[in-house]
């Protein structure tokens, strides 16, 4: 288990670093992946959206909005293809991420995990809210339910577990 | 311009992409009608636009064409006129065709219900001469038609053949003046003669100045003319004039004389029944004590016929016997009956002096 400040320190390495485009191409296809596959054996692990959790990643190591924008464009359709829905919802949802995630990213220091893992949640956060807006009334009028108290845990959730994933992913990354 | 989109590209792009991908998920999900909801906001969206748009282009677009654009107006206005002389006697023929048909449906109708053999007729022609009132049928010998024949509608009596061709035949008119038709009137079931004046309306000779007739009382056949059945509506008296033994009564007859179109020549004359309640009426008059004139009455009941009758009855009565009936107490013996009719008769012949 790192310490604080040795995480802080990975991360601040790794965003110096350029990202390949087979790299992003390679994170995004085992998390899609992961995604479908992982519930099939452990059927609550569905409440993670590791597609997400990748995106932001790119978002955040790319810290450039028009990348980041096009990777969670990408990642997002094809999250959208592996659903019955409409494809563009996650699409939509990422790309408004990558826009606030990049611009953010451009004013906080993301050295800190505090600071990562609380744009994380806010990031997971907004994605549900905007989730919930497409799928009700506004485009698809689904039934759809304003779950704040779930929202906010699966956002901790999903910043604890970027917290793990991203620097694993920085140092991974660092090696090649 | 260009540092203005290179500087806001990052949001330009967001906007593209948002902007987009809403367009692509409404275009593909369905609201609860079944439209695209993408169909259904555009339409929402453009509804307004479109109504002022096309109201201004359908105004612009009628004004044009009414008040500028009147090229080949004054062309296709003689077309149109042709056309509508065109279709007004169209219409003309139509109506006058249906007018024939119904009219023709009406006389075999009625040919049905009436007791004498008919042969049905179309008018073909009408007398070539003012002064006599003649129609010209398409029946003629061929069809069984001969002289002397009643033709009939519906409505009332029209004429006899006077004339008959091989396959046609001229009838001459109750309106005309050599015509005369045997009639009763319905109220006091005085006979009388129908005669023709040469127009629309007929007259009653015969009639005494002491019987009652009034105006609106109808006229039938008698039948004593041998040419028309009894019982067949004639017409409705139009005037009574009063005179010093006969009365001037004027009938106006119930067929339309002027606009005859189709006929029934009677080939095998039947009487027909009179309207209900008509010889309730004589009957009652044939009363001493009924409020009726009593000279009417016995007008109306001392024929020979009614003689005769009467002095049979008496005489079946005063035997005890029942006619019609196989009692095997024999026929009844009329030699009696000989005397009172004699009598009778005889009275008959004095009472007039």
């Amino acid at each position: 288990m790192m310490s604080a400040p040795s995480v802080a320190k990975t991360l601040a390495f790794a965003r110096r670093r350029s990202i390949s485009p087979w790299f992003a191409f390679g994170l995004a296809a085992v998390a899609l992946g992961l995604q479908v596959f992982l519930p099939t054996l452990v059927p609550v692990l569905s409440a993670l959206n590791l597609p997400f959790l990748a995106a932001f990643y790119l978002v955040l190591a790319y810290r450039r909005v028009i990348p980041g924008m096009l990777a969670c464009l990408v990642i997002g359709w094809a999250q959208d293809g592996l659903t019955q829905g409409p494809v563009g919802v996650y699409g939509l949802v990422y790309v408004a991420l990558a826009y606030l995630g990049a611009t953010a990213s451009q004013l906080f220091k993301l050295e800190f995990a505090f600071v990562t893992g609380t744009f994380v949640a806010l990031a997971y956060w907004l994605h549900e809210l905007i989730v919930f807006t497409i799928r009700g009334d506004f485009l698809l009028g689904q039934p759809v339910q304003l779950e704040l108290g779930a929202w906010s845990a699966l956002a901790g959730l999903h910043a604890g577990l970027a917290l793990v994933i991203y620097p694993v992913l920085d140092r991974w990354k660092q090696e090649r | 311009m260009q540092t203005l989109i290179t500087r806001n590209r990052n949001g330009i792009l967001l906007a593209i992409l948002v902007i987009g991908q809403v367009v692509a998920i409404a275009s593909q999900v369905q609201t609860s009608s079944g439209t695209s909801r993408f169909r259904y906001w555009s339409s929402t969206l453009l509804q307004p636009v479109q109504a002022i748009v096309q109201t201004t282009v359908r105004a612009v677009s009628s004004s044009w064409s009414r008040y500028v654009w009147l090229v080949d107006v004054r062309e296709e206005n003689q077309r149109l006129d042709s056309e509508a002389s065109r279709l007004r006697i169209e219409n003309h023929f139509l109506r006058q065709k249906l007018l024939r048909f119904q009219s023709r449906t009406d006389v075999e109708a009625y040919s049905e219900t009436i007791a004498s053999r008919t042969l049905g007729a179309r008018v073909i022609a009408r007398g070539p001469s003012r002064s006599t009132q003649e129609l010209v049928l398409d029946v003629g010998r061929r069809d069984g038609v001969r002289t002397g024949l009643a033709v009939i509608t519906p409505a009332g009596i029209v004429g006899k053949v006077e004339a008959v061709h091989g396959g046609a035949s001229m009838v001459l008119l109750i309106s005309d003046s050599e015509a005369g038709v045997g009639v009763i009137l319905e109220r006091s079931g005085e006979s009388g003669v129908l005669r023709g004046i040469g127009h629309a309306e007929c007259r009653v000779d015969y009639i005494g100045a002491q019987v009652n007739v009034e105006v609106g009382e109808a006229v039938y056949t008698s039948g004593l003319d041998g040419v028309f059945p009894g019982g067949l509506p004639v017409g409705q008296v139009s005037g009574v004039g009063s005179g010093v033994e006969m009365q001037s009564i004027a009938v106006k007859p119930f067929a339309p004389l002027d606009r005859l179109q189709d006929v029934l020549v009677v080939i095998e004359g039947e009487h027909e029944s009179l309207p209900d309640g008509f010889l309730t009426r004589m009957e009652r008059a044939d009363q001493p004590d009924s409020g009726s004139s009593p000279r009417v009455g016995s007008v109306m009941t001392e024929t020979d016929a009614d003689r005769i009758k009467q002095a049979y009855r008496r005489t079946v009565e005063a035997q005890g016997r029942k006619v019609g009936l196989l009692s095997g107490t024999g026929p009844p013996d009329f030699s009696d009956a000989v005397d009172p009719l004699r009598a009778s008769r005889g009275r008959g012949r004095d009472s007039p002096q």
